[in-house]
């Protein structure tokens, strides 16, 4: 049994109040130091790999409206770093397949094989509206999009074969023509001819976190399953994987005794500035032994778990100081050079045009 | 020529390390065949434009690879990194270069542009620019949901209405408006994010944007194009346009006309900065350079590629033909040029440029080889580091050019002659700056902060 832990690093936190907390003032939220040296600390510490999530900022009193393009933030990241997987959400809808493809395999290669995506499934009338539509596609129409989306993304990904590129100098050629492919996708929404702009991604694959059920079978790598209880992960847990989930995550938030407040203290305050309601996910509150408790608890029915602490600030430096102690070799600690697959012990897929080329030398033996 | 030597005797030249879609290396030199997608290379190239304090970094673009006679083109280096995913991870690793991405405004969505270049130039302490770009083609589209049909006309408007709204997009957060603690009442002054709306074929889209303004407040603006359509964009939006124009006294021309086209613009002559493509090849004598810029050549014009060109525009594979002959007598096959992009462009007019190539041929009495070569020949700044200096301080101090865009002739290690050699030699003449005159890309190619 082990846990790959991962850590949702947008803003200052979950919790909607985070940023009053915050060790600094809320003008340096974006600040390429600021996150460096919190995601530093992450890989220090073991983290398995940390997620950036991508919701529209709302036009609501209150909230803060600041964030970053993740794939960007996601890159700079890469640079300072060696071991941490790289998982940005990027939403299906409305946005440009090939980009997306692009972007992700770009990462991938930029930080050696350590690029995930966690598939956003956001299709609220504000992000319609910045796309120039007057409200969001109806359900179904979304979740064959996503579907397709991603299903153009992993061919795009295929379309170099791993050993497309050739440089030979006699010939003249660059590269063997054979073995980069036109996808030719073609979706309800969108087509696409291609190939992708880059040499297959470092993982052949970049690894595909999406909700249970999201997409159609087959398309996912690391399946997203919730539940308030831990038998309620267990529960949804065991359904996905029934269903063909190659790995299962689930998300947790936790406070905990901190900055010398009790958990519920910190929380009932933070909470009397904006409430933070109760979702689907398990919350974890209190001191870090019983917190840990709840995580080995939870790793009996999943793979991994994407931690979403409350005050970054206030709750990482117990997180990774006692919490992850406390799991000892539960948790499986990236290695520098490693890639995300490894990590979640999912192989390296081979290209989908991969036997064209060996149907073309059996053409030629004849 | 007195005259003109005196006009500017105070500029600047700027170094911008440029990468084509399609560059041309030696690839037998390079440490490994992957190296060009590599992005420790790349950090490689970027430190050492640093290190010779270049302005920035530019990238050309296509979103398409390109194809030759309905195969992915083989003969040349193709594809790269995502540019802004390429230039955030820059970012990280240099402190003073800028970073130009050449996007295109057919195949984006302007909400989702405005906020990956706004991430890049805020994480990078201002050091972005974006060359806006319009693909006229709809074998690109292929690739796309948006713009698969769009005619000519119709894409330039849109071009115009994308790059107001990605401008509106970058001036809606007031400025200080974001709290300095968290004792504040809010985080930031309500009211201070205004909600923006396109026009014209945008007018459905309204977005708030979420990245506050950088140290440059905004990305900085280039453009391309040569045409008039493009140098009156250039001359109501740019501070920074890309030419192919270097001999002397075209380039010179060129500098002019847009000079003049900026004060009609009702803005400063001297608000734009003018980008030349180029290369330079060093070597301690001037003899030495030609002899390694010949040896460039003959090693990045290898026969396939060179048949490639005619292959093109003829419209079929060729080989069978020899390069070291004339060209072929018979006509290209096909009408239209629908096979081959990327190669060259006839302006879907492959009759007549195969007949102007036969007709130059033949007076000349040139092969296939030497027809494409004079073709591609390109001006280039061939000598010891010392007479490359003087040519380049003749050329900036006449006002001909403010800046080279410049090819490494290598990856990863294609500037370090340039760095190590000619900027020492630059800066002896004046003509060169000894350290960065600030933090942000705006700052170091001194223009003015945009109003």
């Amino acid at each position: 049994m082990s846990l790959v832990v991962g850590i949702e690093i947008e803003g200052d936190g979950g919790h909607p109040a985070a940023w009053r907390a915050a060790d600094h003032p809320p003008d340096t939220l974006l600040s390429a130091r600021r996150i460096g040296t919190l995601v530093g600390e992450l890989e220090e510490a073991g983290v398995g790999f940390l997620t950036i999530a991508d919701a529209t900022p709302s036009g609501a009193g209150g909230a803060v409206p600041a964030r970053l393009d993740p794939v960007v933030l996601a890159s700079l990241l890469s640079a300072s770093t060696t071991a941490i997987g790289l998982v940005p959400q990027v939403h299906t809808a409305h946005g440009e397949p090939f980009h997306i493809a692009n972007q992700l395999s770009s990462l991938d290669h930029g930080s050696r094989g350590r690029a995930g995506w966690w598939v956003g499934t956001e299709a609220s009338a504000d992000r319609a509206r910045a796309a120039g539509q007057p409200w969001p596609a109806h359900p179904a129409v979304l979740a064959a999009e996503a579907s397709d989306v991603v299903d153009a993304a992993r061919r795009l990904w295929d379309s170099w074969e791993d050993d497309a590129i050739i440089a030979d100098e006699i010939s003249g050629r660059f590269l063997d023509a054979d073995k980069v492919h036109h996808i030719d996708f073609r979706g309800d929404q969108f087509s696409i001819r291609g190939p992708g702009l880059m040499p297959r991604p470092i993982q052949g694959g970049v690894p595909v976190f999406a909700d249970a059920g999201h997409l159609r079978p087959g398309l996912a790598d690391v399946v997203v399953v919730r539940g308030p209880s831990v038998s309620a992960v267990a529960a949804a847990a065991g359904a996905a994987r029934a269903a063909g989930a190659p790995r299962v995550v689930t998300e947790v938030e936790v406070v905990l005794d901190a900055g010398g407040g009790a958990a519920n203290d910190r929380l009932a305050a933070l909470d009397a500035n904006t409430p933070w309601p109760r979702g689907e996910r398990v919350r974890l509150v209190g001191h870090p032994d019983p917190v840990a408790v709840g995580l080995r608890e939870l790793a009996g029915s999943v793979d991994g778990v994407r931690v979403i602490p409350a005050v970054l600030d206030v709750d990482l430096p117990v997180l990774t100081a006692a919490v992850l102690p406390a799991l000892g070799d539960l948790v499986r600690v990236p290695r520098p050079g490693g890639r995300l697959r490894d990590l979640f012990g999912l192989p390296r897929p081979a290209s989908r045009y991969a036997h064209l080329a060996i149907e073309r030398e059996s053409v030629r033996g004849v | 020529m007195a005259s003109e030597e005196l006009a500017r005797p105070d500029a600047q030249l700027h170094l911008a390390g440029f990468f084509p879609f399609g560059p041309a290396y030696v690839w037998s030199e390079a440490e490994r065949n992957d190296i060009y997608y590599d992005f420790a290379a790349w950090r490689q190239l970027a430190q050492a434009a640093e290190r010779g304090l270049f302005s920035t970094l530019f990238l050309g673009d296509s979103q398409r690879l390109r194809e030759h006679l309905g195969r992915i083109t083989d003969t040349a280096v193709t594809g790269r990194p995502d540019q802004l995913v390429l230039f955030a991870h820059l970012a990280a690793v240099t402190e003073r270069l800028g970073f130009v991405a050449t996007l295109n405004t057919t195949y984006t969505d302007p909400v989702d542009l405005a906020r990956r270049l706004a991430s890049v130039d805020l994480l990078s302490g201002g050091r972005v620019g974006w060359n806006v770009v319009t693909t006229d083609n709809d074998w690109t589209g292929e690739n796309f949901r948006r713009g698969g049909d769009v005619t000519h006309e119709v894409r330039y408007r849109r071009a115009e209405e994308h790059l107001a709204l990605v401008t509106s997009l970058w001036s809606a957060w007031e400025p200080g408006a974001v709290a300095t603690a968290a004792s504040a009442p809010h985080w930031i002054r309500p009211g201070a994010v205004h909600e923006v709306a396109g026009t014209g074929s945008l007018s459905g889209v309204r977005a708030r944007p979420s990245v506050p303004p950088s140290p440059q407040v905004r990305p900085v603006l280039f453009q391309a194009g040569e045409s008039d359509e493009g140098r009156e964009f250039a001359a109501r939006h740019a501070q920074g346009i890309f030419s192919r124009y270097l001999q002397f006294d075209q380039a010179l021309a060129f500098a002019t006309d847009m000079r003049r086209r900026l004060v009609r613009a009702g803005r400063p002559a001297d608000d734009l900065r003018i980008f030349p493509a180029t290369r330079i090849i060093l070597g301690d004598t001037d003899a030495e350079a030609r002899a390694r810029a010949r040896w460039f050549g003959d090693r990045t014009w290898p026969d396939r590629r060179i048949r490639a060109v005619i292959e093109a525009v003829w419209g079929h594979d060729l080989s069978d033909h020899d390069v070291d002959g004339p060209p072929p007598h018979t006509d290209p096959v096909v009408p239209t040029q629908t096979l081959t992009h990327g190669v060259v462009n006839t302006n879907d007019r492959p009759l007549r440029t195969a007949a102007a190539w036969r007709e130059l041929a033949e007076q000349r009495g040139w092969s296939i080889r030497q027809l494409v070569r004079h073709l591609n020949a390109s001006i280039e700044f061939v000598g010891s580091p010392a007479t490359v200096a003087d040519e380049l301080t003749r050329y900036v101090r006449a006002g001909a050019i403010d800046g080279l865009n410049l090819q490494p002739n290598a990856m990863p290690g294609g500037f370090d002659e340039v760095v190590d050699r000619l900027v020492p030699e630059l800066q002896n003449r004046g003509v060169y700056r000894t350290a960065y005159e600030g933090t942000t890309l705006r700052e170091q190619l001194g223009l003015a902060v945009p109003s």
